[in-house]
């Protein structure tokens, strides 16, 4: 109980957190204003990425008496700044991130402006606003993007409620299975029903109430560690996960509260249970039908993926997973019986044939008690798809960043400078053109091309190219005219050929026109400027762009904030799993000890009439391994199949998420080795005669 | 010269400071049956658990089948269980997950027989006990006197030296216990195993044909059966 409590608790309050992070981040965002009359000053944000971390610089001009943000008491002076603490640290340690921050550092943001101690983030204060946008105060929203709070809320719930909830279930099922036996003695005595049921609500209730307590305490306990190492650079302030008093008396009522119904309501008398004799009342076919179709289409839409094709169907597989989870549940007590009748059948090993048989005769229970990790390990394939295209989002491959320049206020010099400032460059500019598709045309030489362009025709300086790639064709119909104005006027006319310049969509899209040709800044105004770089070319071009002028923006496909979300996401991904395994595996751990402790008077009269110590270990081995490794194997195949079924389907990256079945083998391999532990730590009775007498 | 197949001799049994057995001389020749009576608390299961290896006693010896238990280790008692001995319990105590069939066959497998042998001798001896329609249901599928009997079964197949029961009819009704408990000394005389029936019911003591009554730990006297069988 304590334990699901201290889970419930940073369940809640990560997400929490995460909202807050994003009230901080909208909070201190600019307001920008367009009539002209409501402008107080003027203000920008400015991103750029120190390393993997991303550094937000407001950059404010004009009058410093307006509305200051959080974190401030008044907005900077032209040549001040104030900076979060750790990027004053930062700036300390590596004298270049100092560049970035122009001016004399006049104090530091106080938390309550931050998003998290380890944020890189500076208001500076300069003379020229000419580039910045106009501003009537802080807290406008549309520079923020959020955190997805509620990814981490969804991910969290799924990984850490869905085991709690079954550990609290199993544990409360064992506690009033143990209890049921006073309660009926508590009746035989004439003790009327509401006064045991009562006593029973009561009981459950101070029980809960107990838990809850140590539940409080031993999040107040992993709160330090916590806060004070973070999970995976996520960090936030010792305040931002502060149990208040409302906090705790909310958590105890509701947890005394709903341990009071459960109990009265586990008191109730019921009919004998024969659940494990009771059949299931689909026909057998039926049983496995939803299963073996869901696995078929999940299964069509890999290998249609692989064969090239795209799989733009998502209720094909929307239908295919909802088949494949709602088969395992019904399909999951034939799968156990199943395994457990042909180790009964076919084993020549005495100890196989009785743990397989225990298998086949009671899979009910033993699917109960596998449920939390058989939900988890789909979960978690579910959870590190979605992560893997959250990662795929933000680029996974970092070594072609595409980093994109907008130049249109440049003078021709400086847009030369900014071309110049990698090999591989390309520049663009629109056309006049009239058409459905706007096109734009781009310009890029053959040396540029040649780093990145996979063209069945070798590059000629002068040839026109439309961009496609093998499955996007180009917008752009063969021989239409596009216009370029050029600098003087004159209408440059450029017709689309029919050769198309294969996989370069990601760089330039598919309505463009590729010229191969030195950009002609002198003639044509170039609006933008995209370079490809690698992934740590990228800092060393965001200083030489800052140097042309501070205020351009360079913007990448692989931008630091994703990244960083990203892994965030990531971060808590892996705590909820870890969280839930442990959860999952307590689960299965406590009901498996129930359960062979249960068998104990069964065990001693196998012992009794002199079966082998070896065989009942064997035999107690095989009760938990055979159900645990077929469910796990049949959870894993489904886990996998939807996550590759949701990286396929309609998306063009390949994404076969054979890490994440090799996490999920890793999970069952490690409950088949604690299984393994339990099996042989419980097995046989040491005192026979005393489980005899009490059967 | 009779041959005894069970000797105990001033077996003392105790737990912490009670005395379950206090000194209990005992001699079972082979095909012998033999009652243990007394009320409860009288050392009588205690005694029968120290006869059939189960607990070992604080102090005495006993000797089964012809082998000393006392410099004898669990696993040596055990193997001498599955060979020379048969036990059948109040509840039957049959492995639930097993047909009859199975559950009867689990003693000869136990003690070397094949599968096929197993199975074989598994399905006569139901078939003597009259269970044998029945060997393909489980346990919990059959009423308690036929689970009962399959026990029984189960006690006799591999053919043991002796067979102890405790409180065989305890579960059953006068009619059920009064065939089980035939059926049991029949099938046992038939084989040749001697039987050890620890029992409250005076009626199922008299079927043996040595009565033992037990106070307090103690063999107190010993009654000749004319009834018995």
């Amino acid at each position: 109980m304590a334990i699901a409590v201290a889970a419930g608790l940073v369940v809640a309050f990560v997400p929490a957190m995460a909202t807050h992070r994003d009230e901080v981040a909208s909070a201190r965002s600019v307001r920008q204003v367009i009539p002209p009359s409501e402008e107080r000053f003027r203000a920008q944000a400015f991103d750029v990425s120190v390393g993997d971390r991303p550094l937000r610089r407001i950059f404010i001009a004009g009058d410093t008496s307006g509305p200051v943000p959080p974190g401030l008491e008044a907005l900077p002076g032209p040549g001040e700044a104030f900076v979060s603490p750790e990027l004053l640290q930062v700036m300390d340690d590596e004298p270049f991130v100092a560049s970035f921050v122009p001016g004399q550092v006049a104090g530091t943001v106080s938390p309550a402006g931050l998003t998290d101690p380890n944020e890189l983030f500076a208001y500076v204060g300069v003379a020229d606003g000419a580039r910045l946008t106009p501003a009537s105060g802080f807290g406008g929203r549309g520079d923020v993007e959020g955190s997805g709070s509620g990814l981490i809320a969804i991910q969290l719930s799924l990984f850490v409620l869905v085991p709690a909830t079954g550990f609290l279930v199993v544990s409360a099922t064992l506690s009033s299975r143990a209890r049921g036996r006073r309660w009926d003695a508590m009746r035989s005595v004439s003790v009327p029903e509401p006064v045991v049921r009562h006593v029973a609500g009561i009981e459950t209730g101070v029980t809960g109430l107990v838990g809850g307590v140590l539940g409080l305490a031993l999040f107040t306990l992993v709160r330090r560690p916590l806060t004070s190492g973070g999970i995976g650079g996520l960090r936030w302030f010792p305040d931002d996960l502060h149990v208040t008093p409302t906090i705790a008396a909310c958590t105890l009522v509701l947890i005394g509260g709903t341990g009071m119904v459960l109990g009265r309501r586990a008191s109730r008398l019921r009919p004998v249970d024969s659940l494990h004799q009771r059949e299931s009342r689909l026909p057998a076919g039926l049983r496995w039908l939803p299963l073996v179709c869901g696995i078929a289409m999940l299964t069509t839409i890999g290998v249609v993926h692989r064969a090239g094709s795209i799989v733009n169907s998502a209720p094909l597989f929307l239908a295919g997973a909802f088949l494949a989870v709602v088969g395992l549940g019904l399909g999951l007590v034939p799968i156990v019986r199943a395994s457990g009748s042909m180790v009964a059948a076919r084993s020549h090993r005495l100890g196989w044939r009785l743990g397989g048989s225990r298998t086949a005769y009671e899979p009910r229970s033993v699917v109960r008690v596998l449920a939390g990790l058989v939900a988890l390990t789909i979960i978690g394939h579910v959870i590190f798809a979605v992560l893997t295209d959250l990662r795929l989002v933000v680029g996974d491959q970092r070594d072609r960043v595409l980093a994109d320049i907008t130049v249109t206020d440049l003078t021709t010099s400086d847009t030369a400078s900014v071309l110049a400032l990698s090999p591989r460059a390309a520049a663009f500019t629109h056309s006049t053109d009239r058409g459905p598709t706007g096109a734009t045309i781009a310009y890029a030489d053959c040396t540029a091309l040649a780093t990145v362009i996979a063209t069945d025709t070798p590059c000629r300086a002068g040839d026109v190219y439309r961009v496609a790639n093998r499955t996007f064709p180009s917008d752009l119909p063969v021989q239409r005219t596009c216009e370029i104005e050029t600098r003087d006027g004159v209408p440059i006319s450029v017709t689309t050929p029919e050769v198309e310049a294969i996989d370069l969509v990601g760089m330039f899209g598919t309505s463009t026109v590729l010229i191969a040709s030195p950009p002609p800044t002198a003639q044509v105004p170039i609006d933008r400027v995209e370079h490809l770089v690698g992934r740590a070319e990228l800092l060393e071009l965001q200083a030489a762009v800052d140097a042309i002028d501070p205020s351009l923006q360079v913007d990448s496909n692989i931008e630091p904030e994703q990244i960083e979300r990203y892994e965030h996401h990531l971060a808590i991904a892996r705590l909820g799993a870890i969280l839930g395994g442990l959860l999952a595996t307590l689960t299965f751990l406590v009901a498996s000890v129930d359960r062979l402790l249960e068998r104990r008077s069964h065990t001693a009269t196998l012992a009794a009439i002199g079966v082998p110590r070896r065989t009942l270990r064997t035999s107690q081995i095989a009760q938990l391994i055979l159900p645990l490794a077929a469910a796990l194997a049949a959870a894993n195949l489904v886990g996998w199949l939807i996550a590759q079924g949701y990286l396929a389907y309609g998306r063009l990256v390949p994404g076969s998420p054979t890490g994440q079945l090799l996490q999920g083998i890793g999970l069952s391999a490690t409950s088949i080795v604690l299984a393994l532990a339990v099996g042989a730590i419980v097995s046989v009775p040491k005192d026979i005669v005393t489980h005899l007498r009490a059967e | 010269m009779i041959s005894q197949v069970l000797a105990a001799s001033d077996v003392l049994v105790r737990f912490g400071a009670t005395t379950a057995v206090a000194g209990v001389d005992l001699e079972v020749a082979a095909s012998e049956s033999v009652a243990i009576v007394g009320p409860s608390g009288s050392g009588k299961s205690s005694l029968m658990h120290c006869l059939a290896g189960l607990i070992v006693p604080t102090s005495g010896t006993v000797h089964l089948a012809g082998v000393d238990l006392g410099p004898c280790g669990p696993e040596q008692r055990a193997a001498l269980r599955r060979s020379s001995v048969g036990f059948v319990f109040q509840f039957a105590d049959l492995v639930p997950e097993l047909s009859l069939l199975d559950n009867v066959a689990l003693a000869c497998e136990l003690i070397g027989s094949s599968r096929r042998e197993a199975v074989q001798d598994a399905g006569s001896a139901l078939d003597r006990l009259g269970v044998g329609s029945l060997a393909a249901r489980r346990p919990g599928q059959v009423s308690g006197g036929e689970r009962q009997r399959a026990a029984v079964a189960r006690a006799l197949v591999h053919r043991p030296k002796v067979v102890f029961a405790d409180e065989p009819t305890g579960a059953l009704d006068t009619e059920n216990g009064t065939r089980v408990m035939d059926q049991l000394l029949e099938a046992a005389s038939e084989a040749g195993a001697a039987v050890v029936v620890v029992t409250h019911d005076p009626a199922v003591a008299r079927r043996c044909a040595r009565r033992l009554e037990m106070r307090d730990g103690r063999i107190e006297g010993t009654v000749a059966v004319a009834s018995a069988p």
